[in-house]
């Protein structure tokens, strides 16, 4: 009964599709945005890393000690797309899509109903991790009518 | 906030809450939507209260007449929180878009 909820971002990167898969992909350490919020262990957290391919994970490494398994690479489709599943079972699904001389990048993170309220909760205060759902469209609902 | 969350924890509330989307409900309409006797859809719909996701109207002298419904100051938090969520990744993807001009870009042109 729960209605699906996402939230859904686009930008143009001046790049071909393989390099800003590559980009996003190899080279997240560099453009990822750390913060207070960004990391599950922002005290400990030195970088974060994707192995690459479909089973791969994407990890938050520490300075010493074993790395954290943040989600799992489910679809790696070098220029085409990513998708990976988090460990609280949302989805995040990455498409590159060649528009002019440009990459259309879209970023869905989905399958926000799918969290369970306790972990909505306790990750209130990571930005990125944080959410619940179906909201969105109650919202939108009424703004509209 | 943490209220809301701890009052949406249960599926049986949240389902009271897609329901009341459509607009106000009585008590007995919504324990009879959702298939749940009266009594047991009365605490739930007294948890909603008492965390604030529902109001009563109380227009009727008769309780069984009143009318639930959802407190739109409520979710208007839980929305700004949701845009949190999109503001946090706009502002990554942001920040991708930059790396990937600023490195590709410079390697093409040579």
């Amino acid at each position: 009964m729960t209605k699906p909820a996402s939230v859904r971002v686009t930008v143009y990167v001046a790049v071909d599709p393989a390099a800003a898969f590559e980009v996003f992909t190899a080279e997240i350490d560099e453009w990822y945005r750390r913060g207070p919020h960004n990391f599950f262990d922002p005290v400990r957290a030195v970088a974060i890393r994707f192995e690459p391919g479909v089973g791969g994970r994407l990890l938050e490494v520490y300075g010493e000690g074993k790395p954290r398994e943040m989600a799992r690479v489910e679809v790696w489709e070098p220029g085409i797309r990513l998708l990976l599943r988090d460990s609280r079972d949302t989805e995040i699904d990455v498409t590159f899509e060649a528009s002019g001389d440009e990459t259309k990048v879209t970023l869905e993170h989905r399958g926000l109903e799918r969290l369970p309220t306790a972990e909505a909760e306790s990750h209130a205060r990571f930005g990125g991790r944080l959410l619940i759902a179906w909201f969105s469209e109650y919202m939108r609902e009424r703004t509209s009518a | 906030m943490d209220h809301t969350f701890a009052a949406l924890a249960d599926p049986t509330r949240r389902q009271v809450v897609e329901l009341l989307r459509d607009g106000p409900r009585r008590a007995s309409e919504i324990a009879d939507a959702l298939g749940m006797s009266r009594p047991a859809m009365s605490r739930h719909l007294r948890v909603l209260r008492t965390k604030g996701l529902v109001d009563v109207e109380t227009a009727t002298a008769d309780a069984r007449e009143r009318l639930y419904q959802l407190r739109p100051d409520t979710f208007v938090a839980l929305q700004a929180w949701l845009d949190q969520l999109q503001a946090y990744w706009s502002e990554q993807l942001g920040s991708f878009k930059k790396h990937a001009e600023a490195t590709r870009r410079g390697r093409q042109a040579r």
